[in-house]
């Protein structure tokens, strides 16, 4: 459990700059507009906005959200949801929000909207094999099983981009590749979740992977000797979601079929 | 899977009947075939058929973590393994493949003892202090001579802590014990696996690297930190919560000094104090304490009943049993 991680995109906030908070199991942050006599730890720089907006607390693997404002309700979004969204009405205090990624909006004045971002990777997920009919009794017995402590959501855009990452490995194709930004953008591009996908997303999601969810350690030699930190970073990445079985063989199937060119023999695309 | 019928041939071994499901394989009590005065063995089947390649590697890796471990440590404290088989079984596709550990036959677990499961009279999983103090000493001696060896255990909890027909402490389940290196022999390197209550809170943090986890032996120790306080509370965590991710999360407030230990009442003050020496929030506080000086402090506290029965008013049994286990003139520890 390392907590959550609160992005404010460069403008929302007091400054022109992007503003990241990361809290620990337990911590809170305030957010609001803020003044000497309300403190909050996410200024955020719209009139229409209470000093005190609401709070952000994190509890177990996900976070809850207090609205403090007596008129406004709060949509939470889910991003990767198709359209899924929660409602936090007025007053509510505490609302467990399950979300992985959540994009938080907040009315402004003319229908406008500000919004920032909560990450929580720390949701847990079971694993696929090892669980029998009395694997999981009441109360949680799973705290005793012995799991894989780095869970990932097969479901997510993130782990589509780690297979694509892995893909010519699992294939064995090329014990070295490992596919470029660009070229997962094209591999991912007939996927129904991805067709908008652009290479500064696939770019946060292997970070996110990297730094959030496995925070890989990637050997600095490696990186001078292939010249490039990012290669060196995609390439710790893959070998520790092989060796340590978070992508299989299975997980192929969740790539969109290749093309007509990008069979067996397809170039390596992009840069 | 389909269960293993009684008589089932597993090398030279035959299966006697099951004992547990566990996350990777099913364990079977077992005994050497067409002997049926022979000692019961624990049969534990890792299947692999199946599996993918990458699955069986996973299986393979475990199986030899455990035999590479069982070949290089000994001791009446550990386990022991007496044979592996590889079976290739023609006509039982569940079985083709299969590696087999053969081990040393445990009566229960001290799960099973906390859990009551295994009908304990009395109140379920309540330990008098002395029982509790003997299943910690032995805990701690399997501990200390793993250490000692260079090894970590790297999942110690209840489940694997198993208890012999005369009661005597066999640490088990070695699937992720690793070997220490290191120019110092400080560390060693795990898979990224483990199990949620008893994680270490530095554990959540730790980078990922190509060879795993870093695991030091401050691990077991924390691990053993919550073994005591789970013997004295009749198998409760010391941290709050209604599922592992709760008392995960928990386990991290309390390393990151937002929150105070708080164990239970019932917990006896000397295992109270070790058990918080145990939990120290960051390796290095806790690397203070090894299995080593903490068996010292709990021999010095065996052989002082005297100063431990004047504090403790209560629990008439316990009191008995630790002036029966007293030899000569006590002196107290720290």
């Amino acid at each position: 459990m390392s907590g959550i991680v609160i992005y404010l995109p460069p403008g929302g906030g007091a400054g022109s700059n992007a503003v990241t908070l990361r809290l620990g199991p337990g911590e809170v942050a305030r957010f609001g507009r803020g003044s000497a006599a309300t403190p909050v730890e996410l200024r955020l720089a719209d009139a229409a906005i209470s000093r005190l907006a609401g709070e952000i607390r994190v509890t177990d693997d996900h976070w809850q959200l207090s609205n403090h404002s007596a008129t406004q309700s709060y949509l939470v979004e889910n991003p990767e949801g198709a359209g899924e969204y929660l409602r936090v009405p007025p007053r509510r205090a505490g609302a467990p929000i399950p979300f992985e990624f959540s994009r938080v909006v907040l009315p402004t004045r003319h229908g406008g909207a500000l919004a920032f971002q909560v990450f929580a990777p720390d949701h847990v997920y079971l694993d696929p094999d090892g669980l029998g009919a009395d694997g999981l009794g009441p109360g949680g017995a799973w705290g005793s099983r012995t799991v894989t402590a780095y869970s990932l959501d097969e479901t997510a855009t993130y782990f589509l981009v780690l297979v694509a990452l892995c893909e010519p490995r699992l294939r064995d194709e090329s014990p070295l590749e490992v596919p470029t930004t660009p070229a997962i953008v094209e591999r991912l591009a007939g996927h129904p979740a991805c067709a908008r996908l652009t290479a500064r997303a696939v770019s946060s999601h292997i970070d996110y992977l990297a730094e959030e969810k496995m925070r890989i350690s990637a050997p600095a030699e490696d990186d001078a000797r292939r010249g490039g930190r990012r290669n060196g970073k995609r390439e710790t990445l893959v070998a520790v979601a092989l060796r340590f079985g978070l992508v299989r063989e299975e997980h192929l199937a969740l790539l969109p079929p290749r093309g007509a060119d990008g069979g067996r023999a397809g170039r390596p695309a992009g840069g | 899977m389909r269960p293993l019928p009684p008589g089932q041939r597993v090398g030279r071994w035959e299966v006697t009947g099951p004992i547990a499901d566990g996350g990777w394989g099913t364990v079977y009590a077992g005994r050497s075939a067409g002997d049926s005065d022979s000692n019961e063995v624990a049969l534990k089947i890792l299947p692999t058929a199946g599996l993918t390649p990458r699955q069986a590697a996973k299986v393979a890796e475990s199986a030899r973590r455990e035999v590479e471990f069982a070949r290089r440590t000994r001791h009446p404290r550990l386990i022991r393994l007496l044979d592996t088989v590889v079976l290739g079984e023609e006509g039982h596709p569940f079985l083709d493949g299969a590696i087999v550990l053969v081990m040393e036959r445990a009566e229960r677990s001290l799960r099973d003892l906390l859990t009551g499961e295994a009908g304990e009279a009395g109140e379920v999983g309540e330990v008098t202090e002395a029982e509790g103090a003997r299943l910690i000493a032995g805990i701690c001696e399997g501990l200390a001579h793993l250490h000692a060896n260079g090894w970590v255990h790297g999942d110690l909890k209840p489940d694997n802590v198993l208890l012999a027909a005369d009661g005597s402490v066999r640490l088990a389940d070695f699937g992720l014990a690793t070997e220490l290196t290191g120019t110092r022999g400080t560390h060693g390197y795990a898979p990224p696996m483990g199990t949620f209550d008893y994680l270490p809170p530095e554990r959540w943090k730790a980078p990922l690297g190509e060879h795993g986890v870093t695991v030091r032996p401050s691990a077991d120790i924390w691990a053993l930190g919550i073994v005591v306080h789970e013997v004295f509370a009749r198998g409760a965590s010391p941290f709050p919560g209604a599922t592992p991710a709760a008392r995960a999360a928990a386990a991290q407030e309390y390393a990151d000094r937002r929150a105070p230990l708080r164990m239970a009442g019932a917990v006896p003050p000397f295992w109270r104090e070790l058990a918080a020496d145990c939990l120290a929030p960051t390796h290095a506080e806790r690397a203070a304490h090894t299995a080593e000086s903490l068996l010292a402090r709990i021999r010095a506290h065996q052989d002082a009943p005297e100063r431990h029965m004047r504090r403790r008013g209560r629990s008439g049994p316990a009191r008995a049993a630790l002036a029966a286990a007293a030899v000569g003139a006590a002196v107290a520890g720290g």
